[in-house]
């Protein structure tokens, strides 16, 4: 118990010991407006605080998402098809694959055959999701835009 | 008052920082991670073992949905199954031709098979959509 000061002791400390600091009574009522206006100031500057250091943290969570969850995908080249790349020889050594029989990487001048609607490839109906394809159409800056939903 | 009021608004603060520090931590690396996570430990893997489908002559892929994460293998013995992630996943860009020179010769389906990834069936995710 020793050390310890007595807050109990006397009314008069208990209201000097405010956040305020020192001040009593007197010199509160007689710099009441100034009091008020510096509480303000505070409030004020402690609210701008915080609304900048909130606005800075969560735009950098925004900024984070730039393609909206794979719901707007660029468009589709219906020209190329899926694969996976041969490994050399090593630890993982393999051969590569591909998705579709069609298209077959060959020269622009021969025949090749492809799938002309992207979202009925048949990859499409293996899981949940949906998409937005936006396409610019015309010269004046219109654009197309195509929402599919496989589910 | 204006103590309370105060410390109240700065238990506010410190809660808001705390809880956007954390959905941070929760979405460090973007809502990607996984997808980035998986691609990079995809890289230089083969999505076929040693075996090959003799029915096809070579390793046949099984597409399953990009949003697998783990293939089931069985075998006799210990362990008779094992939970194996799954890395590979189909892709836009053409990786130039299919074979590399100086792999390894490949074996067909033995007589009596010991294992799953003998039937030279392999999964590969599918593509998450026009990338």
């Amino acid at each position: 118990m020793e050390g310890r000061p007595v807050v109990s002791e006397g009314p008069a400390l208990g209201r000097e010991r405010t956040f305020a600091g020192n001040q009593t009574d007197e010199m509160r009522a007689s710099h009441g407006e100034k009091t008020m206006s510096a509480q303000r100031t505070r409030f004020a500057m402690i609210m701008l605080l915080s609304a900048v250091t909130t606005a800075g943290l969560f735009s950098q969570t925004v900024q984070a998402n730039p393609i909206n969850g794979g719901v707007e995908a660029p468009v589709p080249d219906v020209f190329s098809n899926y694969y996976y790349p041969p490994i050399p020889p090593g630890p993982y050594p393999g051969v590569g694959a591909q998705l579709y029989v069609s298209p077959q990487p060959v020269p622009a001048r021969v025949g090749h055959t492809w799938v002309t609607y992207p979202p009925f490839m048949p990859h499409e109906f293996l899981y949940q999701h949906r998409r937005r394809y936006v396409r610019c159409s015309g010269a004046m800056g219109m654009r197309n835009v195509t929402n599919a939903y496989w589910w | 008052m204006k103590t309370s009021h105060i410390l109240l608004l700065s238990r506010v603060v410190v809660a808001a920082i705390i809880t956007v520090t954390f959905l941070q931590a929760v979405e460090a690396g973007g809502h990607r991670a996984t997808e980035k996570r998986y691609f990079l430990r995809g890289r230089n893997k083969s999505w076929h073992s040693g075996w090959y489908n003799p029915d096809v002559g070579r390793p046949v892929p099984l597409v399953v949905p990009p949003t697998a994460e783990f293939v089931s293998e069985y075998s006799w013995g210990v362990p008779s199954s094992r939970v194996m992630p799954l890395y590979q996943q189909f892709r836009k860009p053409y990786p130039g031709a299919a074979y590399v020179p100086g792999s390894r010769p490949l074996m067909p389906t033995p007589q009596h098979p010991s294992d799953t990834v003998q039937f030279g069936v392999h999964a590969i995710r599918g593509p998450w959509g026009s990338y």
